[in-house]
């Protein structure tokens, strides 16, 4: 069973406890977005979270999602920013009535670079930690127990739907609809797929929510954990420490910029 | 029609191999148990019979098709295939419109595809139903639905995923019945069940899968004869069956009525003597 984009796996990145993780992912997208020096702030996180990717052995693939992802959007970037952004000055290149502009290209690498460096930070958690256990830990720093449910059952939920849905398109396809083939014969087979999916989901909610209760899921007493995700204060202190860094960074750039450096 | 799958193999992305050159031929009418424990791989060997999936390597014939050369929606025509979760497939608001769904993809004229609701309907004992919304029956309720919906097709061949698991006795009874008719069609049905005593009076032929293989495939009277392999293969023998086995001067009684006849018979013979 594929859990989103989680891979299993026994490196040390694994290992960490997902608060620590997430306060990474949270921390690097700041900088990224408001650091002082665009271009370094925009870089470094990526780089940094790419060099972690690797050590624990899962860069391959989280390249390969953001060479997936990215590739498409980048291309209009390109085109939308280097032939027609507003700021364009400098021109590079003419193809017929079209001009390169310099200023368009650096912008729109600008914005790719920080998606780039977005995504590897975000992987960095997503794929290194089950979504049970970011929900679980969550559940551990003292969140109410509703809200982290409320937060994390869609994480836990998306790949069941996704299984679901391909049940549904065979059940259909097995009385004869065909999901293949030109636009409106898609937009036909879309009703056939999507009620069932939010039917048979009706059914779910009702059940577990049923089941939640009756096993005291709202009884004001406090939950044990039947397992603890283990943390350390080493890890503690590290959290800590990147809280401070980005605040430092986030303020140090709103001073610049209110001074009136740039 | 005839099924023939030949030397089919069979693995999920992940490496799971789950068919292991399997090759059998389901005729018309027949009416064929698939059995075998949880994971053993019946469901996706029924799945590669209407071309939901295709085999890694070998051939699955329907009639003179090959699975591979058609889509699931054509194969519609000659195969229709009830999923075990009635809710992960209906999606009209009234029971009649769902069961309609499929003979209409398959382009029946308003005429026919009326007849062949109404037949359906009625062979599900839903006549009463027809108006009703499928969301307000209940699971059972809804499982009939599904069924119908599936026979409404008039496919030559029906495949049945765990056809009987919410039905109450009753109901039971009554679709133990629609098998019959379908019999009587001669058509082709594969039911795929862990219901052991469902099966027994209502099949002829069991096949018994077990790790991506087939490894006993008889008529319902000699299945049972080989006590060793189907408990090795984690299924549990019928209680009547194993009753009248260990009266070992029986003939192999499948339901309580044959037993009965059989009992007679026996008291009789020794009374004579
Ligand atoms: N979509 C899938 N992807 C990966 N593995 C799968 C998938 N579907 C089934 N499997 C695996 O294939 C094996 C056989 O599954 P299958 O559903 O065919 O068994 P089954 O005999 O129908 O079992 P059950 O009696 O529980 O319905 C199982 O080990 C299952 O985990
Ligand atoms: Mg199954």
């Amino acid at each position: 069973m594929t859990l989103g984009l989680y891979t299993a796996g026994d490196s040390w990145l694994h290992r960490l406890f997902p608060i620590t993780k997430l306060i990474f992912s949270l921390s690097a997208i700041a900088i990224i977005f408001g650091g002082p020096n665009k271009w370094l702030s925009a870089i470094l996180p990526g780089v940094i979270s790419i060099l972690i990717l690797w050590s624990a052995g899962i860069a391959w693939r989280a390249l390969k999602l953001i060479v997936q992802l990215l590739t498409p959007i980048a291309v209009i970037l390109f085109i939308v920013h280097g032939f027609f952004g507003p700021a364009n000055h400098q021109i590079l290149m003419r193809l017929g009535p079209f001009v390169l502009g310099q200023e368009g290209l650096m912008y729109a690498s600008l914005i790719v670079v920080r998606l780039v460096s977005t995504l590897a930070s975000s992987l960095l958690l997503v794929t290194s930690t089950h979504p049970g256990s970011l929900i679980q830990a969550l559940e551990q720093t003292g969140l109410s127990r509703k809200l982290v449910y409320l937060l994390g059952s869609p994480l836990l939920l998306l790949p069941q739907m996704a299984r679901r849905i391909q049940t549904i398109r065979s059940a259909q396809q097995s009385r004869g609809l065909e999901t293949q083939g030109n636009l409106l014969q898609r937009i036909k087979a879309l009703f056939p797929l999507v009620a069932p999916l939010v039917f048979s989901a009706l059914v779910d909610v009702e059940e577990r929510s049923l089941a939640l209760e009756v096993r005291g899921f709202s009884a004001p007493t406090p939950k044990t954990n039947l397992t603890e995700i283990p943390d350390t204060t080493k890890q503690q202190v590290l959290r800590w420490g990147m809280i401070v860094i980005a605040v430092c960074f986030l303020v140090f750039e709103f001073w610049r910029k209110r001074n009136g450096y740039d | 029609m005839r099924i023939c799958a030949e030397n089919i193999h069979f693995t999920y992305p992940g490496n799971v191999k789950v068919l292991d050159n399997i090759s059998v031929t389901l005729n018309p009418g027949e009416k064929v148990a698939l059995i075998g424990a949880n994971g053993s791989g019946k469901t996706t060997f029924a799945r590669h019979l209407n071309g939901l999936l295709r085999p890694q390597s070998g051939t699955v014939w329907v009639g003179d098709w090959k699975t591979s050369e058609h889509s699931p929606a054509q194969l519609a025509q000659r195969v229709a295939y009830v999923f075990q979760n009635p809710d992960e497939q209906l999606f009209r608001q009234r029971v009649w419109d769902e069961v309609a769904f499929g003979p209409q993809n398959l382009g029946y004229s308003a005429s026919q595809v009326e007849n062949m609701v109404e037949q359906a309907l009625s062979l599900m004992g839903l006549t009463n139903e027809a108006n009703f919304n499928p969301r307000d029956l209940n699971y059972s309720g809804r499982k009939r639905v599904s069924l119908a919906s599936a026979l409404a097709m008039q496919t030559p061949v029906l495949i049945f995923d765990e056809p009987t698991a919410s039905l109450d006795m009753k109901e039971k009874k009554q679709f133990s019945k629609v098998l019959k008719t379908l019999n009587l069609e001669n058509k082709t049905t594969l039911i795929i069940s862990h219901d052991m005593d469902f099966v027994v009076e209502n099949v002829d032929r069991i096949i018994l899968m077990y790790e991506g293989k087939m490894i006993h495939d008889t008529s319902t009277k000699h299945f049972f004869k080989d006590k060793e392999l189907i408990e090795n293969s984690g299924l549990v023998i019928p209680q009547l069956i194993r009753l009248s086995q260990e009266l070992n001067h029986l003939d192999l009684a499948l339901n309580v009525e044959q037993f009965i006849k059989e009992r007679e018979r026996i008291i009789t013979t020794i009374k004579t003597e």
